[in-house]
């Protein structure tokens, strides 16, 4: 197909749009609008936030309604990977240096709370016991490329890639071949996949990294950064789905959150060993 | 119907390393587990192509035929004699799986094979990016300028 593609910089990571079509400047400004309607609620990295507001003291929050999905999912991973994936992550990450103003110095970490002792959703409402610091870094970026892939749907562009640095999903008939950057050698890649009205999710922990070994996938029992695994590719229905089972398979073995979600795999260990699902169907280098 | 193949001498070689490699681990778990009461033997029996799915892709620099092969390897465990097979794909001159099928007929053995076998894992080497057609790259989020500039501080104070 012809492609038209649309880059911008946004909630933190650069953005590719690539349609067959040129988009309207209507549906450009509708894309904006949507990132920071989701980006002012839920980003801790701004003072405006909502997020931020429930950060800084207890009490009942009305969040808007695609909370409901996200926290939902967000619930299930928590049960699935034993609570190491908790949007409750935020306040440790901040106490690791990774916070609104990236001071990148580490202080002293002290436990994540546990999801019922200070939050109990109500459909959109947040019920809070203590003032904490939300991150949905896990599943919210790939959420909003979810999102936006609606409001395209919804426009009847039916064929389009939205690329969000790391979350991809895919709509159309063409094939999309993916190259696996390895994480120990940005230029490289380990191997190619194709992505058909599918989404594809990588994580790595070379870019989001500062400071003594430091890198932004913490595990909430080790208080510390996650070590075993680098890097992880996940290709799901969905980009949410994606996303957060990327996060999740830093913690937990795969056949964990395969009873629950439809997914294909490949991780590299620290060690540089793969390990990848029965079905995968790219190819490894 | 298809000729038979020679196994490839390199090939034949890595195999044999490999299959070293994995009976060494196995015999080095059953040692530990028996305080060294037994003594150990390792042997490669057989090498035998299986299958060949050579697309004569002669250009390319590989020294091995693609095609799957495979090995059986067996080694001497206190519950007598077990064998491990392994099954590698080559394509294009790189290992593009590979599988290992345990025969073991021991309990006790068969226990360690399935430990080893849940742990083992593919070592890739990658391409460069210019190498391969690809229509874009998944890895970790490119990060924003604030980040990138915070992280550039903090490498200059390190330094001074």
């Amino acid at each position: 197909m012809q492609k038209h593609s649309h880059s911008f910089e946004a909630i933190g990571t650069e953005w590719v749009i690539e349609t067959p079509a040129k988009l309207s400047e209507q549906i450009l400004l509708a894309i904006h609008d949507r990132i920071e309607a989701f980006d002012v609620t839920y980003s801790r990295f701004r003072n405006d936030s909502l997020v931020h507001e429930v950060s800084v003291h207890d009490g009942v929050f009305a969040f808007p309604h695609d909370a409901v999905r996200l926290f939902d999912f967000y619930r299930k991973m928590y049960a699935l990977t034993n609570s190491k994936v908790t949007p409750l992550i935020g306040d440790m990450l901040e106490r690791a240096g990774y916070d609104t103003n990236y001071t990148l110095i580490a202080k002293e970490q002290t436990p994540v709370v546990s999801w019922d002792d200070a939050m109990r959703w109500n459909s959109e409402v947040l019920h809070t016991t203590q003032p904490v610091t939300l991150d949905v870094g896990a599943a919210g970026k790939g959420y909003l490329v979810d999102l936006l892939g609606g409001l395209l749907e919804k426009e009847e562009i039916l064929e389009y890639v939205i690329d969000a640095s790391g979350d991809l999903r895919h709509r159309g008939s063409d094939l999309n071949r993916i190259g696996l950057e390895d994480p120990r050698e940005p230029g490289k890649v380990i191997g190619v996949i194709d992505v058909m009205n599918k989404s594809l999710c990588a994580s790595a922990v070379n870019r989001r990294a500062w400071g003594n070994g430091l890198h932004h996938i913490f595990d909430p029992d080790t208080m510390s950064p996650t070590k075993e695994i680098i890097a992880t590719w996940v290709i799901a229905d969905d980009t949410m789905t994606a996303d957060g089972i990327a996060t999740s398979l830093f913690f937990v073995e795969p056949e964990i959150m395969n009873d629950t979600y439809r997914f294909e795999y490949v991780r590299m260990h620290a060690d540089g060993a793969i390990d990848y699902s029965p079905a995968f169907e790219g190819k490894l280098f | 119907m298809e000729p038979a193949r020679k196994i490839h001498p390199g090939l034949a070689a890595l195999i044999v390393i490999v299959l070293v490699g994995i009976v060494a681990t196995a015999v080095i778990v059953i040692n530990m587990d028996k305080g060294n009461e037994t003594e150990t033997t390792q042997t490669t029996e057989t090498t035998t192509p299986v299958s060949n799915t050579d697309t004569d892709s002669d250009a390319v620099a590989s020294s091995y035929k693609d095609g799957t092969y495979s090995a059986t390897g067996s080694y001497s465990s206190p519950g007598g004699r077990e064998s491990i097979k392994l099954t590698v794909t080559i394509k294009d001159g790189i290992i593009t799986s590979t599988s290992l099928d345990e025969k073991a007929s021991n309990g006790e053995a068969k226990e360690y094979q399935d430990d080893f076998d849940s742990g083992y894992k593919t070592l890739v080497v990658g391409k460069n990016i210019d190498e391969v057609s690809l229509s874009r790259v998944a890895g970790s989020s490119l990060t924003s300028n604030g980040f990138n500039d915070a992280l550039d501080e903090i490498k200059s104070d390190a330094k001074a």
